[in-house]
């Protein structure tokens, strides 16, 4: 029932002029969507945000990602936190 | 990261269970889960008619989801809280959820009941959350009761449970810690319902997973008013531990329940208080007028002063 991981993307996010790749990102609950320079890894997105693996769900197209997964240029990733914050 | 149990390409990495799995060994993972922590206490077997309480997150409705899959005899109860914008989408969220599913709903609107949360909250000077969780319960044993259901079901998973049990603890709160658990028999809650939670056994993270999974889609704004509410903070202290210690939440809360409980529902026994039914809806209650009661007719008198 696993959907395979999307090819890469024709038309990704305006490229940043300050150079290097870039990733854009869905931040939910709040549907703020953003481009950031790319993370590597899952785990690296969620640090980047400030969140713990485990407490939000990472996600390309309808695919979870466990944090060891690799993200590439000009995806756009779903970061959904899913635990309640204070 | 691989598959624990089929070696594919995990989906969900779980630290606290030493394991990773791929969707379809997810699913399996979570019921099994589901079905143990049924088996385990005893929560209900096929015969009885289950209410589910639906708030529209994400828990409650992955426990209807399950249970349904499950073969179970179940309908859905909704409680409308009358806050604006935040219950006209729980609710909707609620309906199309059970009729894409094909279930039985009961709604139950504080407006209509003389309890809208909104004026309630105007009304109190203690916290809301403490008066609406007990407004809700009290609906849900009222509708178990009036429509026969034999068990009542909520959404509440591993992290609400670790967390109420440690401020239970930081207060040492023996009343609630003699009866915390997985299953609340209708005599010790002093209520008529047996009130369960299946999703003892598993995290917020697990069953966000398992909603995401089958697709369902859940209610995620916050209520209007949840500042401090449901021991958030007590979620981040478990948090950090569980980074450290991967595996002591669902410890500390069995050990809980095999060692700790029986200890303080022996010391209970002797200091119960005395229930009887509340003069006006009949509900127990250790005063005359149950507190949903005395809620309601202070709402009613401030009304009639006002005109
Ligand atoms: S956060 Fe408080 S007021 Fe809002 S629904 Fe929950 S218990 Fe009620
Ligand atoms: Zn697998
Ligand atoms: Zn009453």
């Amino acid at each position: 029932m696993s959907t395979p991981p999307s090819s890469s993307r024709t038309h990704g996010p305006a490229p940043d002029e300050t150079a290097g790749p870039v990733i854009t990102v869905l931040l939910q609950p709040e549907n703020k969507e953003f481009a950031m320079p790319r993370a590597k890894t899952a785990r690296q997105l969620l640090e980047r945000l400030g969140l713990r693996p485990g407490t939000a769900l990472v996600i390309r197209e309808e695919t979870l990602l466990t944090p060891d997964r690799r993200i590439y240029a000009d995806e756009r990733i779903t970061v959904r936190v899913v635990t309640s914050r204070g | 990261m691989k598959c624990t149990r089929c070696k594919a390409t995990a989906a969900v990495a779980l630290p606290s269970r030493n394991s990773g799995f791929c969707e379809s060994c997810f699913l399996d993972f979570f019921t099994g889960q589901v079905e143990k922590g049924i088996r385990r206490h005893q929560l209900f077997s096929h015969e009885d008619r289950i209410l589910v309480a639906l708030s529209g997150g994400k828990d409650s409705l992955a426990l209807m989801f399950e249970l349904k899959r499950l073969g179970y005899n179940v309908t859905a109860l909704h409680i409308d809280l009358a806050i604006p914008r935040s219950s006209e989408d729980a609710r909707a969220v609620v309906e199309a959820f059970c009729a894409k599913h094909d279930l039985k709903l009961i709604v139950k609107e504080m407006a209509a009941e003389g309890l809208p949360i909104p004026m309630v909250k105007a009304r109190l000077k203690r916290p809301i959350c403490s008066a609406c969780g007990k407004i809700k319960r009290h609906y849900f044993n009222r509708v178990a009761h009036e429509e026969g259901f034999t068990v009542l079901a909520t959404g509440h998973n591993l992290d609400d449970e670790v967390a109420r049990l440690f401020s239970n603890t930081l207060r040492w709160d023996t009343a609630y810690l003699s009866d915390q658990g997985p299953a609340l028999a209708a005599a010790q809650d002093h209520s008529f319902i047996r009130k369960v939670k299946p999703l003892w056994r598993l995290s917020e993270f697990e069953t966000a997973n398992y909603a995401f999974l089958r697709g369902i889609d859940w209610h995620f704004a916050p209520c209007p008013y949840s500042r401090g509410a449901s021991f958030t903070f007590h979620k981040h202290i478990w948090a950090a531990i569980e980074e450290k210690m991967p595996g002591r939440k669902l410890d500390f809360y069995q050990n809980f329940l095999e060692r700790g409980r029986p200890v303080f529902a022996a010391a209970e026994e002797h200091n119960g208080n005395q229930l009887r039914p509340c003069d006006q809806c009949g509900m127990p209650t250790s005063q005359p007028t149950c507190g949903v009661c005395r809620i309601r007719a202070a709402i009613a008198d401030e009304a009639k002063t006002k005109t």
